[in-house]
């Protein structure tokens, strides 16, 4: 029975691996409860506890049940013990007769002593065997237009000429080409493709053509010709040998090449060479649909600061780097340690590296990269922070050999500054480390582009995606916790060690490795361009392939850019206003990239007036004038490339959903969906790429037809539901169009019951479908009910794609994700939505807003729903802001805990003699230290107002939503009384009477130091005063123990003190409120004590 | 209170047991909120661990496995694994349904999803973790003792075993710390009278099986003359008042945007409280505990009902009233008695009853008197204070620690009356005794303080 042993052993061996993570101690609270794996509890264990005497200690058994104890511990130590870090063994193979099969991670160019350019691709096996390739014999090459004064027989001439003119020129073919750029009757014109030996020198030479400066029996024109198919080396290669981002690739036995041992660049295991010709790029279905099993390190340091100062590689030392390492689709990673400087507490379930001197920290940290040989490397802001913290520390501590942890041996890391703009993700300045062979995500960076956050901080983007809250340790901390005690320092490394392993769960939950890896296997480029460069760049290397296939060259448009505006999308006006009815949304299906199919929109396609005339054209016979007054041919003549490309991509997304149905096992699951959602997203961003002005290839005659196409459909769909869907026609309503959006259209029919409303979406789908040309398609997807239209781009509604249920509320451009705003905001606005469109009761709305401003105006809201945070980034600010300003005042304070460049800034508005909003910040916890009183008017005005008033007008009307903000319960007021400054000084504190207001004395008080709570009048109220008095302690005894008892689970301790600094967590401001304030109500009650009776 | 304060207080109880009435009294004027718990797990350890280790070295010295004898780690970390060891710590259960205010303010805040709980317990059998740490961290305690007795957050106790799988320890004998010192009892031939949960509802104005109890314990009754003659004291140990929920939400309705706080107070339901012990005391002398149901301060220790509420008997306060904390020592004629509201049980019966279980399968829910027992193993009567019971944030500090074993200890407001003799390690004997609520049983215990003998009085209309 070997085989149910070893199943068996398997199964042990996933619930040690579990163990490893309960008793971790770094996630053991908050976390999700799922993820814990327990002893077999009995199921009759309540009964026992509840009814067995208690111990009694029986020795026989006990003496048997260690030993067996310990022999089963000792069969499983090793595996569990060793933490082993080594790749598997390669396995004996023969080059003559092997193939090699790895998946292709990485690919760079390298420059050979020849001269000549190469590239190399590193990967994995299936095995986990590293792999690097070099890639030769491929010349880089561009083509010009072949003058007709040149004939074929100037060639060989020609080519001496630029040889003698330029380095590098390689050889001059003829090829029969054609460009992309206008109609021109499908004939193929011949074109010098120039090959050049290496791919640094191409540009000159293409420069040379460009602005004339190459002349050949004055064949070319004086100011200069046209080059074509400008592209970097490296995706020239991979476009000419059909090799896609992360694909496999197949080496067929003789045809590569081992490199000897001693010629070897890298620590991969196996290294070799092949001629590009005979690179096998394996398509990416089927089996070669898998990901090779990837080794994932996620890492994270900490440095032990000054007080006051940001971390500072040239001052501060590395202190701690904690390392977690998995492999794809294993859920438990299989390394976690921490090197530390000075010695550390072990923790359970980790390995603890300890060294005397930081130097030797770095060292070794750099020899455990080489070990254990990630393929990827993630982390949070690891590409900004720590990379280069790490290697800027080295340099400074002159520890020479530390920056080579890439896969090629000599390759130095250095740190490089990138800026890159584009459209969709604003300007981006970031540092680049090169490390050779493995891949880095930068998880930050990862969620800045993909997510649309109020913060970036790892404990809210934690909290947002994984549900948790995490203890944060401030830098001022981390110095003295490292300057303690082994105990101190182990502390440290736990929290180092969640937020190394954080960004792993981070990646996992996010999916973000498989969907970046399918993006780069659908549009073909290298992984790491997916975060390094724009979104043109895909688009780019979709075209290059298709156009490799055509015959078609792409020219090298010069980048004017010119702002040319073209008018967007178009939006029908909103009726404004609150439907009680059910509105019926339909939407077109993929819009752009059907209206570009549809109508055969392309550069391709493209003809001009002079064209049309010269071939005899007729009008739509032969070509389609776009409501935008542009030409293009029809599909019988030329089939456009832009609309086969999407064509090919949606029918891939078709496919790959229809996989994603019959596929059961969950990793390929994952990974067929981030591909049909790559394809998605590429299928769309290809009317983007036509219309970015400072793009490689802008053409707005595509992309100012396909939104002119697109509003065109929108009325025209509106025209058609309207006079259709009417009494007249046999309807029970008159259906009114309320807005329209890009591509969707809001109907209302009248209709009050779901069912039928959406029976009448369906059915409007599908007709208003036949009036608009194939592939473009109306779908009715869901309705909404209620629908709340504040304006253009703004709405709300409960989301129903089945009458029984609905699936979700669904908002637009209401204030949820804006920054500036303070969190009380987000929550009110959506309560309130809640309240009108779950619940519909517009009534309980309104009582709660009026609730939450008397809670405002009366001092009772949270302090974090009022905390407003901003980056501190750069300190020259032209106007004084309020975060710098209070960043100022701070570090006046106390340098020490003063928030420092790159920090974020919490503040609150307070009430202070000063008008301007910048002198007004204040710091959270101040506030609460002294009892500052809170602008609760900037809130109200500032803040709720605007917001809220526009939900409520279109319901309530202009009036009523005023009296919103200014009710009855606007009316009390309570303003905390400051404790120090000002006139507090001056003012001497008196008890007056709880009940009655008056001040206490000695002598109308029973009490003999005046400190009384009640007037002798008032003392028949006693019990009911004193009574309330109580119900408020106990209300602040519970919340008091209630969250410290909360930061203690959290943080994991109950014997240590809890130093958590993480303000964005929800009861951080709490915390301090609660205490505050439970002090001031025992001094309350201690005023009922001291009366006489 | 400042440390200095504190600590001479303590000896001052240690050394003058008529102090020990005042263990619970929280220092007038001068509560401090500034420490963290910490400080409470700290002192607990400090107090409780030395007792421990000398009985486990004392228990465990003999034993060997394959030969090598069983060693003490100092520090729960340090325990290396595949070694039989021992190792002191504090109990902490990682349970799915304690309070957890962050989620309920996350979900107030994002309408995050709702936990389905059964109400009254914090227990989830699938997901539950049980922990030993001390200061320098926490281990994963397993095994089939484990399963079979009773640990809930804050004991503290020594355990025994392997740590097989990394980070877990397997606990095959577990030992609690040496009961603290007890005195000779005397013997007296007073009687007392407990009762708790007389649960005076202000709306309910049927109070005659009270009416019955007041009869009995002032010798009206005529048939238990010769019984009540020597009743010497009535003891109530908490709620005495219970507010229907109705009436719970204090609202202004004047001002209906004003702050409201549950209130325990109810106007009517304190007068007629007041009416019955000022009847009371006129025969028999009066002490009153507070209760979680009692307008008095939540957290515990309950600091005594304020004289406010007692318009009629408030003159005999301090003398024939007794106000008084809870929990609570008494030095009655030479038997040393322990008492408490029954929050303590309540709470930790939540750290057992897994949340699919019915409770009332098989009358587990009624009997406390393990639980009762287990608090004194453990030489700690408020051990999940302040993990799940809400407790004063003591400095340097745990006065719930049993530094002397009472002859009796009580735990009020539970379903049924129990009692039970249990004899400690070290010979001591006490007595447990489970109070039944009067207002659901009409049940009141009479101890007798010369053999310890009990009687169950019931009333009924």
């Amino acid at each position: 029975m070997p085989e149910q042993l070893s199943q068996e052993s398997e199964a042990k061996r996933v619930k040690l691996e579990d163990y490893h993570e309960t008793a971790h101690s770094i996630p053991v609270a908050n976390r999700d409860i799922n993820g814990y794996q327990l002893p077999g509890h009995q199921s009759n264990s309540f009964h026992t506890k509840m009814t067995s005497s208690q111990v009694d200690n029986e020795p026989s058994t006990f003496i048997k049940e260690l030993e067996d104890m310990d022999n089963e511990a000792t069969s499983k130590s090793e595996e569990i013990q060793i933490q082993n870090w080594s790749r598997p063994e390669l396995p004996k193979f023969d080059p003559k007769k092997d193939d090699i099969i790895f998946q292709q991670l990485d690919a760079e160019e390298i420059s050979h002593v020849n001269g000549h350019s190469s590239a190399r691709f590193f990967g994995v096996t299936d095995a986990g065997n590293t792999v690097l390739c070099n890639v030769t014999g491929f010349d880089h090459y561009f083509y010009v237009g072949m003058p007709k004064a040149l004939k074929e027989s100037d060639l060989p001439g020609f080519t001496n000429y630029l040889k003698d003119e330029y380095v590098g020129v390689n050889t001059i073919e003829i090829s029969f080409k054609e460009s992309i750029w206008g109609y021109n009757n499908n004939t193929k014109l011949p074109f010098l493709k120039i090959i050049m030996s290496n791919s640094r020198l191409i540009s000159r030479v293409r420069t040379g053509f460009e602005n004339g400066s190459i002349q050949y029996n004055d064949a070319f024109p004086p100011n200069g010709s046209i080059t074509f198919d400008n592209i970097q080396y490296l995706l020239r290669m991979m476009v000419d040998t059909k090799v896609s981002g992360m694909c496999w690739i197949k080496l067929q036995a003789s045809k590569y090449t081992l490199v000897p041992p001693s010629q070897q660049v890298s620590t991969c295991q196996l290294e070799l060479s092949v001629d590009y010709r005979d690179l096998v790029s394996l398509p990416i279905e089927g089996e070669f649909s898998k990901i090779a099993p990837l080794r994932i390190l996620s890492f994270d340091i900490e440095c032990a600061g000054r007080k006051g100062i940001f971390p500072e590689p040239e001052h501060d030392p590395v202190i701690q780097i904690a390392n977690v390492v998995s492999r794809t689709g294993e859920s438990t990673p299989f390394v976690r340690n921490v090197f530390t400087v000075n010695s550390c507490a072990p923790i359970v379930g980790s390995q603890i590296f300890s060294f005397e001197k930081e130097e030797e920290l770095l060292r070794k940290w750099r020899d455990f990269i080489i070990k254990v040989d990630p393929d990827v490397i993630i982390g949070y802001n690891i590409a900004n922070f720590d990379f280069p913290y790490l290697i800027n520390r080295a340099a400074t501590l002159k520890v020479q050999d530390f920056p080579f942890f890439s896969r090629v041996k000599t390759s130095k890391q250095e740190i490089k500054d990138s800026t890159f703009s584009s459209k969709a993700y604003g300007t981006r300045e970031n540092k680049v480390v090169n490390i050779d062979g493995r891949m880095q995500l930068d998880l930050l960076q990862f969620i800045q582009r993909e997510y649309k956050l109020r913060s970036y901080t790892l404990n809210s983007v934690s909290s947002h995606f994984l549900g948790e809250q995490k203890e944060d340790v401030q830098h001022s901390i981390i110095t003295d916790l490292q300057n303690g005690d082994a105990e101190t320092r182990r502390r440290l490394a736990v929290y180092c060690l969640k937020d190394a392993y954080l960004p792993l769960r981070l990646a996992e939950k996010l999916m973000c490795l498989v969907n970046y890896t399918e993006m780069a296997r659908v549009t073909g480029v290298p992984f790491s361009f997916l975060l390094s460069r724009g979104q043109q760049i895909k688009v780019i290397s979709q075209l290059f392939r298709k156009c490799l296939e055509l015959d078609i060259v792409i020219p090298n448009m010069k980048s004017d850019s010119v702002n040319e505006e073209y008018e967007g999308a178009t939006v029908i006006d909103p009726v404004r206003g609150y439907y009680d009815v059910p509105v019926a949304t339909l939407d077109f299906a993929s819009l752009y990239p059907s209206i570009m199919m549809a109508h055969n929109l392309c550069y391709t396609t493209l003809l001009n007036k002079p064209t049309i005339d010269r071939l005899g054209l007729v009008k739509d016979k032969d070509y389609i004038l776009t409501p935008n007054g542009d030409f293009f041919v029809k599909e019988d003549l030329r089939k456009g490339i832009l609309p086969t490309i999407l064509q090919e991509l949606l029918a891939a997304r078709k496919k790959a959903k229809y996989d994603l149905k019959t596929e059961t096992d969950p990793f390929k699951k994952q990974v067929l969906n981030g591909r049909q959602l790559a394809l998605k997203i590429s299928a769309n961003s290809v009317y983007g790429f036509t219309g970015a002005t400072i793009g490689k290839l802008p053409c707005l005659a595509i992309s100012s037809s396909v939104t002119a196409f697109g509003r065109e459909m929108i009325e025209a769909t509106k025209q058609a539901v309207q006079e259709r869907y009417t009494i007249k026609n046999g309807y029970d309503h008159d259906a009114q169009v309320i807005y329209g959006d890009t591509d969707s259209v809001m109907v209302k029919f009248g209709e009050n019951d779901l069912r039928k409303c959406m029976k009448l979406g369906e059915e409007a789908a599908a007709f208003v479908s036949t009036i608009f040309k194939n592939p473009i398609k109306l779908e009715f997807e869901k309705v909404y009910f209620p629908y709340l239209l504040i304006n253009k781009k703004r709405y709300a509604g409960l989301y129903w794609t089945n009458p029984d249920k609905y699936d979700k509320m669904d908002t637009k451009g209401i204030e949820t994700v804006r920054r500036d705003n303070c969190r009380l905001v987000q929550n009110v606005i959506t309560k309130v939505l809640e309240y009108m469109l779950e619940l519909r009761d517009v009534e309980g709305a309104e009582n709660f807003v009026k609730q939450t401003i008397a809670d405002l105006l009366q001092d009772r809201v949270d302090l974090s729903q009022l905390v407003i945070t901003k980056a501190l980034s750069r300190q020259d600010y032209a106007g004084k802001q309020a975060h710098v300003e209070l960043a100022e005042r701070m570090r006046k304070r106390d340098a020490g805990s003063a928030p420092t460049l790159g920090d974020r800034v919490a503040y609150v508005i307070i009430k202070t003699s000063s008008t301007k909003n910048y002198e007004k910040s204040e710091d959270p916890l101040y506030v609460l230290e002294h009892s500052l009183p809170i602008d609760t008017n900037y809130y109200l005005e500032n803040q709720l107002a605007k917001p809220l008033t526009r939900i409520f007008e279109p319901i309530l009307g202009e009036r009523r939503a005023k009296a919103l903000l200014s009710g009855s319960h606007t009316r009390t007021v309570f303003v905390a009384a400051p404790k120090t400054g000002g006139l507090m000084r001056f003012a001497k504190k008196t008890n007056t009477c709880k009940n009655c207001k008056s001040p206490l004395t000695k002598s109308n008080c029973k009490s003999p130091n005046g400190n009384a709570a009640l007037c002798n009048n008032c003392m028949d109220k006693a019990g009911s005063l004193y009574g309330e008095a109580l119900s408020l302690m106990n209300s602040l005894e519970t919340k008091f123990s209630k969250l410290w008892t909360e930061c203690q689970r959290c943080q994991g301790s109950l014997h240590q003190e809890v130093l958590c600094s993480n303000n964005d967590c929800p009861i951080f401001y709490m915390r301090t409120k609660a205490k505050k304030d439970i002090i001031h109500q025992a001094e309350e009650l201690e005023r009922w004590n001291d009366m006489v009776w | 209170m400042t440390m200095d304060q504190e600590v001479r207080r303590r000896e001052v109880v240690r050394s003058s047991d008529s102090n020990k009435a005042l263990l619970y009294t929280l220092n007038k004027n001068n509560r401090n909120y500034d420490r963290q718990y910490a400080s409470i797990y700290t002192a607990r350890a400090n107090k409780l661990k030395p007792r421990l280790i000398e009985k486990c070295s004392e228990k465990w010295k003999g034993e060997k496995i394959n030969g090598i004898p069983v060693s003490h780690t100092e520090k729960v970390l340090n325990i290396s694994s595949n070694k039989a060891t021992w190792c002191v710590g504090t109990v902490f259960c990682d349970l799915k349904y304690k309070p957890n205010i962050l989620k309920d303010v996350s979900e107030s805040m994002y309408g995050g999803p709702v936990v389905k709980k059964v109400d009254g317990t914090y227990a989830d059998r699938e997901s539950d973790q049980l922990m030993l740490e001390d200061e320098s961290g926490r281990i994963a305690l397993d095994g089939e003792l484990i399963d079979k007795i009773l640990l809930v957050t804050g004991c503290i106790v020594g355990v025994l075993g392997m740590e097989i799988n990394p980070g877990v320890f397997t606990v095959v004998d577990i030992v609690y710390p040496e009961p603290g010192l007890q005195k000779p009892r005397l013997l007296s031939n007073h009687r007392i009278a407990l009762v708790s949960g007389l649960g005076i509802n202000g709306d309910n104005l049927d109070l005659s099986r009270l009416e019955l109890l007041k009869e009995f314990l002032t010798g009206e009754l005529l048939e238990n003359q010769a019984q009540e003659s020597s009743i010497a004291k009535l003891i109530i140990a908490g709620n005495s008042i219970k507010v229907g929920d109705l009436n719970k939400i204090h609202q202004d309705k004047k001002n209906k945007f004003k702050a409201t706080y549950a209130s325990n107070y109810n106007a009517t339901a304190v007068s007629q409280l007041d009416n019955f012990i000022h009847d009371v005391i006129q025969t028999i002398p009066v002490d009153i505990l507070p209760g979680a149901e009692d307008p008095a301060e939540i957290a515990l220790p309950q600091q005594p009902l304020h004289k406010a509420f007692f318009n009629s008997s408030r003159q005999f306060v301090g003398n024939r009233l007794n106000t008084k904390t809870n929990p609570q020592w008494w030095d009655l004629a030479g038997t040393e008695i322990l008492g408490t509201s029954g929050e303590n049980i309540d709470d930790i019966f939540k750290y057992v009853v897994p949340n699919d279980y019915h409770v009332d399968e098989d009358g587990c829910e009624n009997s406390r008197i393990k639980i009762i027992e287990s608090t004194i193993r453990w030489q700690h009567i408020l051990p999940t204070a302040p993990d799940t019971l809400w407790c004063y944030p003591y400095q340097d500090d745990d006065p719930f620690v049993l530094e002397s074993t009472p002859h009796v200890y009580f735990v009020g407001n539970q379903a049924r009356f129990e009692s039970k003799d249990i004899i400690l390690d070290n010979g001591f004997k006490v007595k447990l005794l489970s109070l039944p609520r009067f207002d659901q049983t009409g049940e009141v215990v009479i101890l007798d303080l010369n053999d310890l003998s009990t009687n169950l009085v019931s009333f009924s209309v």
